[in-house]
């Protein structure tokens, strides 16, 4: 499942006891602390970058969550989940991904419903109706770092790992 | 490490909003009304353009808020039917 959406309090205690309890490999450093950013508490984005060196790739999590109207609670408004080789970085050092580039997975919800881009053709936007055995928008970011983590150990398709299909 | 909280400023949303308009060579609203233009921007760029116009509209909720709340504290009706004129010009926009 997603992250709460009560307000951030709540959902910066789950993402910490979540994060805490997670091991990370050694040769994984995280570009930056994870970061929650508010404007108030209803609304909040996280952005976490994992950056893994051998082989060189990379696992982005950002997620949005703004206030339903006229209720005390929120909704997650978009989200990308991301893992990949790391091809390009910015000047300040950090991933950059173009639509083109190679891909392990991403699942987002951008300018359109939740889609897959899947290893095999990474500008194929597939919808949950051509994917099986996982729910697009309620995948767990911390399901879906595990998985990559998995990945990286066993050798194994990310689809195995995630627990998806593609129809 | 325990996540890293940043309480974004109406400074600082504007700032970076202002970042992006300069590097795309577009306004926000030019940005958001036109899928070629949105194509023309990285999907994570675009992403964190978004998120920013969100805080922009919940810093402005917020303000709008709290200045009809003072100024229904100062007995000054005509203070808050402005601020919901001006909260409507916010949502059509």
């Amino acid at each position: 499942m997603p992250g709460p959406t009560d307000d951030y309090f709540v959902y910066e205690r789950w993402f910490n006891e979540r994060h805490g309890a997670l091991t990370l490999p050694v040769d994984c450093i995280e570009a930056f602390d994870p970061v929650l950013r508010f404007t108030n508490q209803y609304t909040w984005e996280v952005e976490w970058i994992l950056i893994f060196t051998d082989p060189k790739s990379y696992v982005r999590i950002h997620e949005l969550y703004a206030k339903r109207a006229g209720l005390y609670l929120s909704r997650r408004i978009r989200f990308s989940y991301h893992y990949g080789p790391l091809i390009k970085t910015l000047a300040s050092g950090l991933p950059e991904w173009e639509a083109a580039d190679a891909l392990f997975v991403r699942i987002d919800n951008s300018n359109r419903p939740p889609h897959l881009h899947h290893e095999t053709d990474a500008k194929d936007h597939i919808p949950q109706s051509r994917v099986s055995g996982l729910t697009l928008d309620q995948v767990d970011l911390f399901d879906f770092v595990k998985a990559a983590l998995r990945h990286r150990k066993s050798g194994k398709p990310i689809a195995v790992e995630l627990g998806y299909a593609i129809i | 490490m325990p996540i890293n909280k940043v309480c974004l400023s109406s400074n600082d949303v504007e700032e970076m909003i202002d970042g992006f308009e300069r590097k795309y060579g577009m306004s926000s609203p030019e940005f958001f009304g036109s899928e070629e233009a949105k194509q023309r921007v990285p999907e994570d760029d675009a992403f964190r353009w978004e998120a920013l116009i969100y805080h922009r509209f919940a810093l402005k909720e917020e303000y709008q808020e709290v200045r009809s709340e003072y100024l229904a504290h100062l007995g000054r009706p005509t203070g808050v039917v402005r601020a919901d004129r001006e909260n409507q010009e916010l949502l059509a926009a």
